[in-house]
């Protein structure tokens, strides 16, 4: 229990000392504090993890304190509100995620910004992003999540305007924060309506009722699942709140995998598989995840094939993955959901470190028409970065193929997706593969087309993280996690003809997509200078690269819809009507005063008179 | 009558002891120490036996008075401001080489007459109460004779307050005509359909109203506050005001009166005048530059907020009112004590007698610190910001105002406090101002001790009522 209780404030102690001490930290000392903080929490879950796997436990909980208690308006009922943690497989599965991934970030991150000057800002802000997510994770119910789930969209803004001197990381930074919020209003406003409707936030009690009677009507449901569904969208950068996300790159790397790729993202998804048992109460709510799954992997996929900054196409390609998982959670493939999320945190915190090392190496280069040649000049990055790519367009023996596999197995037979979504879900892995082809032929093979002297780094730290990434990428797909105690199939499963060419199919897609782009992107594999800037020129020039580089539009079609008329606004009401009705209140004061003072002048017999006068009117004021 | 009747009436009797006293050792030896120290002592026994009384079972002591917890506890307040008033004095007095012991007579009779009025249940004490504490109020008013405005404001008050107390005179004559009866207890029901006695109860308000300075009745205040010396300018904010509010209140919660302010017209016209009070008395403060003038108008105000609590009706409101018109008094009472405390030390230190202006206080906070943060408690507690005495009391009223439905007062309370708003912060913004000067400042540690003292009451009243005010108000 006390393992429970104190795993997420491990880092909270950092978090403190190093805002406390700041710079009288050394960089050995401040280090060795965020990271073994961190190996705590780790160490705890996995010891929890154990626990759950090897003993007859089945969930594990701590109530801490009683937080404040919430009155219901309709019955006057009390309900209380706990910091109470609560573990089962789903949530222990994050929590390995979270904290074991985070304690590699946090390795390579203490080697990777050595030499930033806000060193200690940073790796306190990593530690309270940690802790706050795992609040998130372990949370017994809603209300608890929702400060974890704010808890992290603060650090997320703070982290992604880390080096708020440039303007655009600044409005990166801002942008993040304010689509976010919109979701988290929608989430909050959910959690309101849940309260009313039911009179509880506690996730237990509202899944033990889901699973029994039902006690609300369609449309109710209808609504509160929206709603959380409008919370999950914006945290994990899904359709129509997707446009954060690769902005958000400009942060530093070790941001980006920790909170970008790995965890923070994965919210929304977790959090719709925390409460699958309300979501199944509307079918309607499902079909449209998985149809917001879905688009948001094609578009995020189309995008990819287009950019040119390395962290851009991996942001994106999150996206597109979080689709996935979206797209397996509206079918109903819960626990396939959870297991790509699983593995795409591994693969993805690879990449997005390789990738940092890359950049770092090559003096902060991140288009990729400039990189070239990489895999001689770098061959143990360029062999962890394959790692990663395999893993990403799940190359059969990768962990991802595991986890797509079975997300796209579920798909055709589930009551909520269809034959369609396979389709759909095929041709994204089609895209996934062939943008991760032209990365790579373009950043790794060929030559180098910029002369530029490489950065030798000798962190041992950076490369000990990544192996041991790149050995979770690898062999991750067998690490079994059974999560049937939490997650019942659904109930109402037809059985439909499955055709049996659907395997074949699915596994040679990655094939398909490599010898397609073998084909197509040859000029890139082969390291044709000219044709490389030509085709950078024409992401500019050709209207439809343009536009797929623009991620279809969106951040346009927002700005006309709402940035635009919002700041007319704000312009038109510059001189605000509302404060101008309040200075006529002052201006009247003023008068009043003016009146009342003039009468005030000292002599005794204006006063004597001004008495009478006054006590005449009063009287003769009542007598009318 | 018992010995129980007397034994509640102590606390006057053991004033009008003082008194006594006083002008016997004024005739055996004139010393300003003696007198001063005499006075305090008065005051001590006095207010110990006040506090070992509350909660004793009511009394009528003869016709004329009704002492009960609710007036002990009043009297308990004016005894305290009448203590701070004799150290304000003590201070204020030590400049001036007369030996000035009719002043602490004076002071003495003041409150004396408070703790008539506190206690009256009948016109005639009231009426007594009333004179007792004018004339003593004038003679304290133009006490330095010497000073410039001494003999105006003296006179000012002496006339207005003559002829406020002679229509107050004819309204008590017309509810006598009516009723057959000076008692508050007799006042009957029935006529409270009578114009004649109508008329005669607004008369009477007027006549309290001019010493609560009600709007339009207020035109001496600004003058006197300015022209008085600081410790009797306190005297009039704090005992005269008080035990004329507290007058008041009795009067009216008692049964007859009530049907009598039940009625629309009457109710009207009392609603008024305290609308018209907080929003001019608030007004008038703006823009001002003399501090005396400022805290007159806003006492004007803060009357004006006051007169709330006397127009609820339910039996179970005027159980609340009575607490929230002593707490508010209280809360009021020790904002007065540190502002005008800490004025006459500067009026001490700077040597600008009584005319002490804003610029005055420019800067305190950087060379005397603790005075400019018992100002800075003292105006919140004024303003009514959260943790200060005088929010609790805003509070009270703010709650009154909302049970009984008086929307109007509680809309001119919030414009009011808004208003207020544009005087309070200037004089607190004053204090922080940069400004290089080296005052020589002496702290001796009985300025401290009083100093804290007010502190710590105010910030302790506003953050633990329940814990140090409280167990007096229950009865």
């Amino acid at each position: 229990m006390m393992i429970l209780a104190w795993l997420p404030f491990y880092p909270l102690i950092s978090f403190a000392l190093l805002i406390a001490f700041q710079r009288q930290l050394s960089w050995k000392l401040a280090s060795v504090i965020s990271v073994t903080t961190v190996l705590l929490s780790a160490l705890s879950s996995g010891y929890l993890m154990w626990q759950l796997s090897f003993n007859d436990v089945t969930t594990l909980s701590v109530n801490l304190w009683q937080w404040f208690t919430l009155t219901s308006f309709d019955t006057g009922d009390t309900h209380q509100v706990n910091i109470a943690f609560y573990l089962d497989r789903l949530s222990a599965v994050m929590v390995c995620v979270v904290s074991g991934v985070g304690f590699l970030i946090h390795c390579f991150a203490a080697a990777y910004m050595k030499e930033d000057p806000h060193f200690h800002r940073f790796m306190a802000y990593m530690n309270l992003f940690l802790v706050a997510m795992l609040l998130l994770v372990l949370a017994d119910n809603l209300v608890l999540l929702y400060l974890g789930w704010e808890g992290v969209g603060l650090c997320s803004f703070l982290l992604i305007g880390f080096w708020y001197k440039v303007p655009e990381n600044a409005a990166a930074a801002r942008k993040a924060f304010i689509i976010t919020r919109i979701g988290d209003t929608a989430l909050v406003i959910g959690l309101l309506f849940l309260f009313t409707s039911l009179n509880s936030l506690e996730i237990n009690t509202l899944n033990t009722l889901a699973q029994g009677e039902w006690p609300l009507t369609e449309q109710r449901t209808f609504w509160i699942t929206i709603l959380l569904l409008g919370g999950a969208v914006g945290k994990s950068a899904q359709l129509p709140l997707q446009t954060w996300l690769p902005d958000a790159m400009a942060g530093p790397t070790p941001v980006s995998a920790l909170i970008h790729a790995a965890t923070m993202v994965t919210a929304g998804v977790y959090l719709i598989a925390r409460m699958h048992h309300v979501f199944i109460q509307s079918p309607e709510v499902m079909t449209l995840i998985a149809w917001i799954g879905v688009l948001t992997l094609l578009i995020a996929g189309i995008t990819a094939l287009v950019q040119s900054d390395i962290k851009r196409i991996l942001a994106y390609s999150t996206m597109s993955q979080i689709g996935y998982m979206m797209l397996a959670l509206g079918a109903g493939a819960w626990s396939a959901s959870v297991f790509h999320l699983m593995i795409h945190a591994f693969f993805k915190a690879l990449l997005f470190l390789t990738a940092g090392a890359v950049i770092y190496a090559l003096h902060h280069q991140q288009n990729i028409f400039k990189m070239g040649g990489l895999l001689k000049r770098l061959p143990v990055e360029s062999a962890f970065f394959i790692v990663g790519l395999a893993c990403l367009v799940a190359l059969p023996g990768t962990s991802g193929f595991f986890s797509k596999e079975a997300i796209i197995g579920h798909l055709w037979q589930s009551p909520t997706a269809g034959p369609i979504f396979w389709w759909l879900a095929i041709i994204g892995a089609l895209i996934t593969s062939i943008y991760s082809c032209r990365l790579f032929f373009l950043a790794f093979m060929g030559s180098a087309r910029e002369n530029i002297s490489i950065v030798k780094s000798d962190g041992v730290l950076i490369k000990a993280s990544l192996s041991l990434l790149v050995i979770l990428s690898l062999f991750g797909g067998w690490l079994n996690i059974d999560l049937t105690t939490v997650f019942q199939p659904l109930t109402t499963q037809v059985m439909k003809q499955e055709p049996s060419w659907l395997h074949s199919v699915a596994v040679a897609t990655p094939f398909i997509g490599i010898a397609f782009s073998w084909w197509i992107f040859r000029e890139y594999r082969l390291g044709n200078s000219t044709k490389i800037a030509q085709s950078y020129q024409s992401i500019q020039t050709n209207r439809v690269k343009r536009w797929c580089y623009s991620g279809l539009g969106f951040d346009s079609l927002y700005t006309h819809l709402v940035v635009t008329p919002f700041m007319f606004i704000a312009k038109v009401n510059r001189k605000d009507l509302i404060d101008q009705l309040v200075m006529l209140c002052a201006w009247y004061a003023k008068l009043l005063r003016d009146v009342a003072a003039s009468l005030q002048n000292g002599l005794l017999r204006w006063y004597a008179a001004a008495f009478a006068c006054g006590l005449m009117l009063w009287l003769g004021a009542w007598l009318v | 009558m018992s010995l129980n009747t007397w034994l509640l009436l102590t606390p006057q009797l053991l004033v009008a002891l003082g008194v006594v006293c006083c002008l016997l050792l004024i005739s055996w030896q004139r010393s300003q120490q003696i007198i001063a120290w005499f006075t305090l002592m008065v005051l001590l026994v006095t207010i110990v036996a006040t506090v070992s009384l509350v909660g004793q079972p009511a009394v009528h002591v003869t016709e004329l008075l009704y002492v009960d917890s609710f007036s002990l506890v009043a009297f308990l307040w004016v005894l305290l401001a009448g203590f701070a008033a004799v150290y304000m004095s003590k201070a204020y007095l030590h400049s001036h080489l007369e030996v000035h012991d009719e002043f602490y007579l004076l002071l003495l009779l003041t409150v004396l007459g408070a703790g008539v009025l506190v206690a009256s249940d009948h016109f005639a004490s009231l009426f007594l109460g009333f004179e007792l504490l004018s004339i003593s109020l004038v003679g304290l008013t133009g006490y330095f004779r010497h000073q410039r405005h001494a003999i105006e404001v003296s006179f000012k008050y002496l006339i207005l307050s003559a002829s406020a107390s002679s229509f107050m005179l004819l309204g008590i004559a017309f509810l006598y005509s009516q009723t057959g009866s000076l008692s508050f207890v007799q006042m009957q029901a029935e006529s409270a359909d009578n114009m004649i006695a109508q008329i005669g109860f607004l008369l009477f308000i007027a006549g309290i109203g001019f010493k609560l300075s009600l709007v339009p009745f207020h035109f001496w205040t600004p003058d006197v506050y300015q022209g008085s010396p600081t410790p009797v300018t306190f005297v009039l904010a704090t005992i005269s005001k008080s035990a004329m509010f507290i007058a008041l209140a009795k009067c009216f919660y008692v049964e007859g009166f009530q049907t009598l302010i039940a009625l629309p017209s009457i109710h009207h016209a009392l609603s008024a005048l305290a609308i018209i009070s907080m929003i001019v008395g608030n007004c008038l403060a703006l823009g001002q530059n003399n501090i005396k003038r400022i805290l007159a108008f806003s006492s004007i105000a803060h009357m004006g907020y006051l007169m709330i609590v006397l127009l609820v009706h339910q039996q179970q409101a005027i159980l609340l009112a009575r607490q929230a018109v002593l707490f508010y008094l209280f809360a009021y009472l020790i904002a007065n004590i540190a502002i005008f405390g800490v004025l006459v030390l500067i009026e001490r230190e700077r040597n600008v007698g009584n005319n002490i202006e804003l610029s005055h206080w420019k800067g305190m906070f950087w060379y005397s610190p603790i005075k400019a943060l018992v100002l800075i408690v003292a105006l919140l507690s004024l303003i009514g910001i959260p943790l200060t005495a005088g929010f609790i009391g805003k509070f009270y009223l703010i709650i009154l105002a909302a049970n009984n439905a008086l929307w109007p007062l509680l809309i001119a309370l919030i414009v009011g406090s808004g208003i207020a708003l544009g005087y309070y912060l200037p004089m607190i913004f004053q204090l922080f101002k940069k400004e290089v000067v080296t005052m020589s400042h002496m702290t001796t540690w009985r300025i401290r001790l009083w100093i804290s003292v007010i502190f710590l009451l105010s910030i302790g009243v506003g953050i633990l009522p329940d814990m140090i005010i409280t167990p007096l108000l229950n009865f």
